[in-house]
């Protein structure tokens, strides 16, 4: 075993110097001991049968040049490049999802305590003094909706992103400054909603809000990897899911996939012998594999 | 043309951002064999290659509306390439198995360079067949450093690891290329996510 590491860590230390990438140490060690030297060797001729591809024939070439113009002719006029950078969908922690959950739970809680609350007062006056009785049910609903948002953790995220827009309007697709942008924008910090919230109406929208605000969005099998890793519990079984699927049962999405056109959909995490899967649950084929 | 052709990248995704389609089509043409190559060296054959290079191009200028400059251009398709090409590979997987692989076929021999080329393609098969046989964490890594030259900062965000894992990926789908294009490393086969001397994070 110890053996073993050796070797890998001899390897790791010849690809790092083949790529430039070795600290000033690790290259003289490397270039002080002949068989390291002979290990770059042979990795770099190992390079050099990967990056020796043949080309596709001009036909081939042409023929996918000619397709993606044809694409390019059938967008909309006008699809101009956005006013604001759109930053690359990351995936969310589980802390993170974990966070939204409780407030989505929390704020119906607080949703369904204010109808209770509203009702009995309302059959408690019988409707013979209703300003009164109005004061009093806003007034026990923010009561609830405070105890709820401080039962909180105070990192949560509430239902609305903070005023990201402002913070972008100046950047331009393309430019540097664009992406520092887009980057704030991502990372801006969620603000709790107006207190209007405190009716119920609004109490209950909100609650409402579509879950795959939340979801993340995975696009490679590292992404679907990290986020398998990060649940809680172990996915259920691939065939299983498809099984659920493919019966309509009612699955709950954990995330989405964007293929490399930008299509979405959203899926299913589950479980293979080596690794993990996303299934979607549109028709509920494996759209995404990782290894574990 | 001559003026669009000497164009850089940043100048040509500006102008067809804004609709021009000649310097789009400058864009693709100066891309295509890059990404060609990133399909074929991941999805294996040169068939598939060629359905993913083409989808990838269609990708790309779907994309391009969206592409805000953050990346090179370059590299901003590469990955486009890569998602491209795994696609291809999982469409395979879902097809059935071709029972004949054209690229398998012996190529006529009746010229005076037949046994050079045939050393060629035979060098190629290999290379496509040990390449094919990496774990896909491995052959990404190594696509994206040996082919596309990508450095293991710019690897990491694409593949969106750590930069200690790229660094091992590429070390070890390497030594076992080397093993098995003949030179034998006896680095193990399947990857580890937390190998024992693997930084957690950009060390």
């Amino acid at each position: 075993m110890m053996a073993d590491n050796d070797d890998r860590n001899a390897v790791e230390l010849a690809s790092a110097y083949l790529d430039g990438e070795a600290t000033a140490a690790e290259r003289a060690l490397v270039e002080s001991d002949a068989a390291l030297m002979a290990l770059v060797e042979r990795l770099r001729q190992v390079r050099y049968a990967v990056a020796d591809v043949p080309p596709a024939p001009p036909s081939v070439r042409d023929a996918a040049i000619a397709a993606a113009l044809a694409a390019f002719d059938e967008l909309p006029v006008g699809a101009a490049p956005p006013e604001q950078p759109v930053a690359p969908p990351k995936v969310a922690s589980l802390e993170r999802r974990r966070q939204m959950r409780q407030m989505q739970i929390l704020t119906a809680a607080a949703a369904a305590a204010v109808l209770v609350i509203g009702g009995f007062v309302v059959a408690n006056r019988g409707g013979d003094d209703d300003a009164s009785t109005a004061d009093e049910v806003q007034e026990a609903a923010v009561t609830v909706l405070s105890e709820a948002v401080e039962a909180t953790p105070t990192t949560a995220p509430a239902l609305a992103p903070a005023a990201a827009p402002t913070t972008t309007t100046t950047a331009r697709a393309g430019e540097p400054g664009a992406t520092a942008s887009a980057d704030e924008a991502a990372d801006a910090p969620m603000v709790a909603a107006p207190t209007e919230m405190a009716t119920a109406e609004s109490v209950i929208e909100a609650a409402g809000a579509p879950a795959d605000a939340s979801l993340p969005v995975l696009h490679d099998p590292g992404d679907l990897r990290t986020f398998a890793a990060g649940l809680a519990d172990d996915p259920p079984a691939v065939d299983e899911v498809v099984a659920d699927c493919e019966q309509d049962r009612q699955l709950e999405p954990d995330a989405e996939f964007e293929d490399a056109n930008g299509d979405t959909v959203a899926v299913v995490v589950a479980r293979t012998a080596d690794g993990y899967t996303a299934v979607s649950l549109d028709d509920c084929t494996i759209v995404l594999r990782s290894s574990s | 043309m001559r003026t669009l052709e000497a164009a850089d990248d940043r100048a040509l995704v500006a102008a067809a951002q804004a609709g021009d389609r000649a310097a789009l089509d400058t864009l693709l043409r100066r891309h295509y064999d890059r990404v060609h190559a990133i399909c074929r060296r991941i999805a294996g054959s040169s068939r598939d290659a060629d359905d993913a290079a083409q989808e990838a191009m269609i990708s790309i200028v779907r994309g391009l509306a969206r592409f805000d400059g953050r990346a090179a251009f370059s590299t901003w398709t590469y990955r486009i390439a890569t998602n491209a090409a795994l696609d291809e590979i999982r469409k395979r997987d879902r097809r059935p198995a071709p029972h004949v692989d054209a690229e398998g076929s012996t190529p006529d021999v009746a010229d005076a360079l037949s046994h050079r080329r045939i050393e060629g393609v035979a060098d190629r098969l290999a290379i496509d067949q040990a390449l094919d046989a990496l774990p896909e964490e491995f052959r990404l890594a190594v696509v994206l450093r040996d082919l596309c030259d990508l450095d293991y900062a710019e690897i990491a965000e694409a593949l969106d690891v750590p930069v200690g894992t790229v660094k091992s990926r590429i070390a070890r789908g390497r030594s076992l290329l080397a093993s098995r294009l003949g030179n034998p490393s006896p680095v193990t086969e399947r990857p580890s996510t937390t190998p024992p001397h693997e930084p957690t994070d950009d060390g």
